[in-house]
């Protein structure tokens, strides 16, 4: 609402700036606004984890960090965080790699099936879960995965985004490079490795926020996976055990704050990537 | 969508036409690409492998045998057998999956409206330039962060009988008695809300950007032309982001369809049947003792109706661009 200034610069000065300033206001008022609105129900979250009481209490007052401590000496817990690391970077290492190496072939290599292929995956892309759910789980349970790692991690790094994000960018290298590559002896090895991996960097950052991001949080698989405690991550113990592991709400709000730090953490220190991400996944489902 | 099966197949287990060929020929071949049909699938070969693995085993060939299922009845361990149409026949006449399609229905004339009316508001708040507005930005953001576990989490805090500040300021202040969970339609239209508020952040960058990206010589030139503010916002912005508004309508019909989640955590689909979203009626018989080939159709279904709302509103807006 910035851009609602004066139409008649000439006109009369004060007035203007007044118009101005009154409007700087009322752009201030409406993203406080906001502000609560999004970030007040967290802090709320936060105060009422800081409170050891059976329903949660919400005053700024009698604060303690005794559910922390209680979950930090909690072995399931510990193992919930461990598991929740582990599969996400796993799941955004497994992505980054094998997108990067797909997207150099379908951006600048020549061969029968490279268009429908890619044509193919495209159209997957706007697939919902759903659609897959069913045979991806007998599959998994099949290939032995239910309860493992294997089965949280590997799955998840199927899907063509990152494939589609990183060939754009990697159509953008130029040829001429590539060609004066090849004349001094490179391969198609030596030339990913040395020329696309390093330009590639940026883009790759991108997608590895986002996956790592999107896997952090994710529910519905590591639901359908994780059969036992030991192998929840922090999304799945939080959903699940609410009855039998936190009798009290506050044990289960901590662990919820818990479970947003490396978010937030991934937010204020790599906000530019972290938007990247967003705008580049909105061609994502 | 046609079967993607033979394709992938191709391009994962050619053998590579000259295995050790010399680096030399890589180039020769490169400058005249069009001498050789197979071309580079050779070289090309271990860049594609793990990819197309993956997405050959984890997507491909999913997608293909949820159709496939959609045709047999019985079950995996008693083994399966061809059922012709009668899956969609049932499906159709299911009294309980056309609760679920009403109850998504309802949900998404909630959230579709207000996310896009909510988000394009934010959009432009943001993309003004003010002071602190990167810090507003990072609140703003705040609930994409969560995830629907535990937005959900403290949803049901704020609106909890005892203690919740959002139920003491309804029942206290304004006098209102709210059945956030236990009417029906007021659970659907609650769990829209908290779904809006989950992605208030995300959209509104996507509109944000949109907003940045209007050519300000534009802006301007209406300006000088005597446009007033709101008239540079109907005229020029709006109609300019139209592009992102499409994207923003697709996603959020796509996400109400696949509506999980916030269901699992606030409402387990109660009560009664009255929050059933399709997705989770789609969970209970593949995963809850149901019949596998049963979810199997719905899901399709599902697909299929997804797939005509978002191309009606592609479509739409297509048409609507084109009148401008």
């Amino acid at each position: 609402m910035s851009s609602v200034t004066a139409a008649r610069p000439q006109a009369v000065r004060p007035r203007r700036n007044t118009r101005r300033g009154a409007q700087a206001t009322a752009v201030h008022l409406a993203a406080i606004v906001m502000s609560v609105v999004c970030a007040g129900p967290v802090l709320l979250l936060v105060v009422a984890s800081l409170h050891d009481s059976v329903f949660a209490d919400f005053s700024f007052t009698n604060l303690t960090v005794a559910n922390y401590e209680r979950l930090l000496a909690n072995e399931v817990f510990l193992r919930w965080i461990v598991n929740s690391v582990l599969v996400a970077l796993a799941v955004t290492a497994l992505t980054v790699a094998v997108d990067v190496l797909a997207a150099y072939a379908f951006a600048k290599m020549r061969f029968a099936g490279r268009d429908i292929t890619f044509r193919v995956m495209l159209a997957t892309m706007m697939l919902p879960f759903s659609a897959t759910l069913v045979p991806v789980y007998l599959l998994a349970s099949e290939l032995g995965m239910i309860d493992r790692y294997s089965g949280l991690i590997i799955p998840a790094a199927a899907g063509p985004f990152g494939v589609y994000l990183l060939r754009q960018f990697v159509r953008g290298v130029p040829d001429s490079l590539l060609e004066a590559a090849r004349i001094d002896g490179a391969g198609h090895g030596s030339i990913f490795v040395r020329i696309i991996l390093p330009l590639c960097r940026q883009p790759m950052a991108v997608l590895a926020i986002f996956t790592f991001v999107a896997n952090w949080n994710t529910f519905l698989w590591p639901l359908l996976m994780a059969q036992s405690e030991h192998m929840m991550t922090l999304p799945v113990g939080i959903a699940t055990t609410n009855t039998q592991f936190a009798q009290n709400i506050s044990l289960l709000t901590a662990g919820a704050v818990i479970s947003i730090v490396p978010m937030a953490l991934l937010f204020v220190l790599f906000q530019r990537q972290f938007i990247g991400g967003v705008l580049a996944g909105a061609v994502k489902a | 969508m046609t079967s993607p099966l033979p394709d992938t197949a191709t391009g994962q287990v050619a053998p590579p036409a000259h295995p050790a060929r010399p680096r030399r020929s890589d180039a020769g071949e490169r400058r005249r690409p069009s001498r050789r049909r197979r071309g580079e699938l050779g070289p090309a070969a271990p860049f594609l492998v793990a990819k197309v693995l993956l997405f050959g085993t984890f997507i491909a060939f999913p997608f293909v045998y949820t159709v496939y299922l959609t045709f047999q009845r019985g079950s995996l361990l008693t083994g399966l057998s061809f059922a012709g149409l009668e899956n969609y026949r049932n499906v159709l006449q299911d009294a309980l999956f056309h609760e679920t399609l009403r109850n998504t229905a309802l949900f998404m004339v909630v959230v579709i409206p207000l996310t896009l009316v909510v988000t394009c508001a934010v959009g432009l708040l943001l993309s003004s330039r003010i002071r602190g507005m990167s810090v507003y930005r990072s609140l703003i953001y705040t609930p994409s962060l969560l995830s629907i576990v535990v937005a959900g989490l403290i949803w049901k805090m704020l609106i909890d009988g005892e203690t919740g500040p959002l139920e003491r300021f309804t029942n206290g202040v304004l006098g209102l008695d709210i059945a956030w969970l236990t009417d029906g339609n007021t659970a659907i239209v609650f769990l829209s809300v908290v779904t809006v508020w989950t992605s208030i952040g995300f959209y509104s960058l996507l509109f944000m950007a949109g907003f940045n990206n209007v050519d300000p010589d534009l802006v301007d030139a209406a300006r000088i032309d005597g446009a007033s503010g709101w008239q540079v916002l109907t005229k020029i912005k709006l109609p300019l982001i139209r592009p992102v508004a499409q994207v923003v309508l697709v996603l959020v019909t796509i996400n109400a369809v696949q509506l999980f989640d916030l269901v699992y955590v606030m409402t387990k689909g109660g009560p009664g049947t009255a929050t059933y979203t399709a997705m989770w009626y789609v969970y209970q018989n593949a995963f809850n003792g149901g019949s596998v080939p049963y979810a199997a159709t719905m899901s399709l279904v599902l697909l299929v109706i997804t797939a005509v709302i978002a191309g009606i509103f592609i479509n739409r807006s297509r048409s609507e661009a084109d009148d401008v």
